[in-house]
């Protein structure tokens, strides 16, 4: 069975609108970072089913697409390292993780 | 063509029908009975007490951090060991191959001896609401209780002696 | 077989500007583990030794052409930003030194996350392959984040750190996508071969497609991965629709970070878009398909343009702190020099890259300013700077100046950057009318003076009883050399407008 291309992308797609569905609807900041760890996912597909794609037009594999993926991915888990070291550092603010604990954004702060 | 994903399709169905099959057996033979136990998450064993956010101690979190960075240093490493004998043999690339992988190792390894040497591998902290400071020798810096930062939060802090000696 | 592997040492000579950064920024690190934070200002010391190396480095390789392993690309257009991010860390690292409400607890980890933060920047602006982009980006992008959040005791910090990941982690997951999308229909990641400048790939090897052929096959896919991409660089110079973390995180961090923030990061940002949009659009040789699509970028981007520096300066108006205010009065100059890329023409970026120089000066000042009276006073708003005027003349009348030159008045910097824009919008690239923003640029202009002007005000006008400042030479004489230069700039701008000029070498 050979799944082509567009099929792949479609799915990528779907995967990075849940991701932003998540982000912009969940308030709890753990979700909120791996929901955006779920739209890094989602281009990581994107570049394996471009990769697949050219390769199958060259004849060969390309090292560009999976290069890219194998360093989303350490980027993607650095982020999520320095993240939650950061909701962490909040948290022990805080005693939430909840984003609507956070002041809105826009407002005035308080001066001092 | 439309019949391509028909295993994906079959694989879900039978995914879904498993669940709710089982579920449904259950709802049918078990016992009814109500009452505040079944609520509780763990129907026999411990009371459990408050949010459960505060069960994990924070430096399972910080270690797991850093292991997290330092593991997918083998995402790395690990293409770079399978080429490195073709690597080798390219006269274009040659010995340099090694040398770079050494070059990102060691960078890492700096990342690590700081960790290290700043107490964040260490077990046992000393813990208190003054001060964190790790363990070893060094000299603490005075940090100030957290409320007491947010009542003067901003003003400088007259008591750290650091501070005078750069006013001047 | 040694000529080879010369190759090898002739690319790391070609970096060397960014391998001493690296090794200054692990001399820190170790040093302070040495060290123990006893002496940070030595650590400081070692930092402005490296960035000062590194610019050396830059200014002797000013002309040199030449890409290293492939990916790094070095030529005058990237060395304009990576003089100007040397520069401005090494002002930020001053500024960590300066800072009396800096409480110095694992100060040496300031200094190294500033100058990864550098080393992000440099790889950022000096690649032509979007892999190494992103990686940049995201280095300079998570060093931010630890910085912003570096009080992490204080409310604000944590607050501000929190807001800026979680932010900068949906822009560099939409940018990143977007470049996913670029890649499946172009099959390159270089932006040179997607631009056909270049036939071959210099890394992968793949059947690569220019933009003028994708934009034929699958035009929605390309819009679509132009608007993400754009929307992750938004957030980077911050400006609309992506700009509203940038005040909450310019004042909940240290002064410092903020200045770091405003300046080095922001103009990064810039480099990275304005070689993006510059090598796909608007160099010489991009076919007609191209250079139709180019008019709609540029299209949006002015919108973009206009609707930072406006909601920028609309909301500067309201504000009781003086940190805040000069927040958004740098995403109201993120507009500002949006315009000139707007333009999609080389006299366009000329202009932009023009008022980015005139930025860091008075922008520098402003927050130099910023950081020493929130230090005497410990308050940022502006009520503290009632009457301070004539009591500490040395420190005031330099950040009038700035004010003059951030409002765009004769004869400082900021006026003739701001000339350069509006010659820049009234003379686009063909096709695109953009007399509108141009207006729309001197409308701005006029509604920030109402809110530099009450600084101004403040400061001389009205009186108070305080008592005058404890004065700070080092800053009194840092903000005095800024003021000059902002003045003398303003009337010989020849020296910075060559410079903007050499460095539009990206387009030839």
């Amino acid at each position: 069975m050979n799944v082509p291309t567009e099929h792949l992308l479609i799915l990528s797609a779907i995967l990075f609108a849940i991701g932003m569905g998540g982000f912009l609807l969940r308030r709890n900041m753990i979700v909120v970072l791996m929901s955006i760890e779920l739209m890094l996912n989602a281009a990581n597909l994107a570049f394996l089913a471009g990769a697949r794609q050219h390769a199958a037009l060259a004849g060969h594999w390309v090292a560009e697409g999976p290069v890219m993926v194998t360093f989303v991915i350490a980027v993607a888990a650095v982020e999520a390292a320095v993240g939650l070291a950061l909701v962490i550092a909040f948290y022990r603010r805080k005693q939430t993780v909840s984003l609507d604990r956070l002041s809105p954004t826009g407002a005035a702060s308080k001066a001092n | 063509m439309h019949f391509d994903y028909l295993n994906v399709l079959v694989f879900l169905v039978v995914g879904f029908l498993f669940v709710l099959v089982n579920l449904a057996i259950g709802s049918l033979i078990r016992p009814k009975r109500k009452g505040t136990e079944g609520l509780e998450t763990y129907e026999c064993g411990e009371e459990t007490i408050g949010d459960s956010w505060v069960q994990f101690d924070i430096r399972y979190y910080t270690v797991a951090l850093i292991y997290v960075i330092f593991a997918v240093e083998i995402a790395f490493l690990f293409p770079w060991a399978m080429v490195l004998n073709r690597a080798f043999e390219n006269p274009e690339i040659g010995l340099w191959a090694l040398a770079k992988g050494f070059m990102f190792v060691t960078i890492l390894f700096f990342g690590l001896v700081a960790v290290w040497a700043k107490g964040d591998l260490d077990w046992i902290l000393t813990w208190s609401k003054e001060a964190y400071v790790p363990m070893g020798k060094r000299e603490a810096t005075s940090i100030p209780d957290l409320t007491t930062l947010e009542e003067n939060d901003g003003d400088s802090d007259g008591s750290d002696p650091d501070s005078d000696e750069d006013a001047a | 077989m040694f000529a080879l592997q010369d190759l090898h040492l002739q690319g790391l000579s070609l970096l060397s500007p960014e391998l001493t950064l690296v090794t200054t920024a692990l001399v820190v690190l170790m040093m302070d583990l040495i060290w123990k934070e006893r002496d940070s200002w030595r650590l400081g010391a070692i930092g402005l030794v490296g960035l000062g190396a590194a610019a050396l480095q830059l200014v002797s390789a000013h002309g040199t052409q030449g890409t290293a392993f492939g990916l790094v690309s070095i030529d005058n257009f990237g060395g304009f930003f990576k003089l100007f991010t040397s520069a401005a860390t090494g002002v930020c690292i001053v500024f960590v030194m300066l800072d009396r409400r800096e409480r110095r607890h694992r100060i040496g980890e300031y200094y190294f996350l500033l100058l990864s933060a550098a080393i992000g920047i440099f790889f950022m602006v000096g690649t032509y392959n979007l892999l190494l982009l992103v990686l940049g980006l995201e280095l300079a992008s998570l060093a931010s984040y630890s910085l912003a959040g570096f009080h992490k005791g204080e409310k604000r910090s944590a607050e501000a750190a929190m807001k800026y990941v979680v932010f900068g982690g949906l822009s560099a997951g939409v940018m990143v996508f977007g470049i996913s999308l670029l890649y499946a229909v172009t099959g390159t990641l270089d932006m040179r071969v997607m631009s056909g400048a270049l036939a071959i790939d210099p890394v992968g090897e793949g059947v690569a497609r220019s933009l003028a052929v994708a934009l034929e096959q699958s035009p929605g896919m390309v819009a679509l991965a132009m608007i993400l991409i754009l929307g992750g660089f938004s957030f980077k110079i911050s400006s609309a629709p992506f700009h509203f973390w940038a005040p909450d995180v310019y004042e909940g961090s240290p002064t410092p970070v903020t200045t770091f923030l405003a300046v080095a990061s922001k103009a990064g940002g810039f480099g990275a878009l304005m070689r993006f949009f510059g090598v796909l659009f608007v160099a010489p040789d991009v076919g007609e398909m191209v250079a139709a699509y180019r008019n709609e970028i540029g299209m949006v981007l002015a919108l973009v343009a206009a609707a930072t520096m406006t909601l920028g300066n609309l909301a500067a108006l309201r504000q009781t702190s003086l940190k805040r205010m000069l927040a958004y009065s740098s995403v109201a100059h993120a507009g500002y020099v949006l315009v000139g890329v707007a333009a999609m023409n080389q006299a366009g970026m000329e202009a932009s890259l023009f008022y980015l120089a005139a930025y860091y000066f008075m922008n520098l000042g402003a927050f130099g300013f910023l950081l020493y009276f929130s230090g005497v006073t410990g308050r940022e708003t502006l009520e503290s700077l009632r009457g301070m005027g004539p009591k500490a003349p040395m420190i005031t009348v330099p950040m009038v100046i700035f004010l003059v030159s951030l409002t765009g008045i004769p004869p400082m910097v900021g006026f003739t950057g701001k000339l350069q824009l509006l010659y820049a919008a009234m003379g686009p690239a063909e096709g695109l009318q953009l007399g509108w923003l141009a207006v729309c640029l001197g409308l701005n202009s006029v509604i920030s003076l109402y809110y530099y002007m009450r600084v101004v005000r403040v400061l001389f006008l009205e009186d108070s009883d305080e008592p005058r400042p404890e004065p700070q030479v080092p800053m009194a004489v840092f903000l005095c050399l800024m003021a000059f230069l902002t003045v003398w700039f303003g009337l010989f701008f020849t020296p910075l407008l060559d410079l903007a000029r050499s460095g539009m070498d990206l387009l030839t």
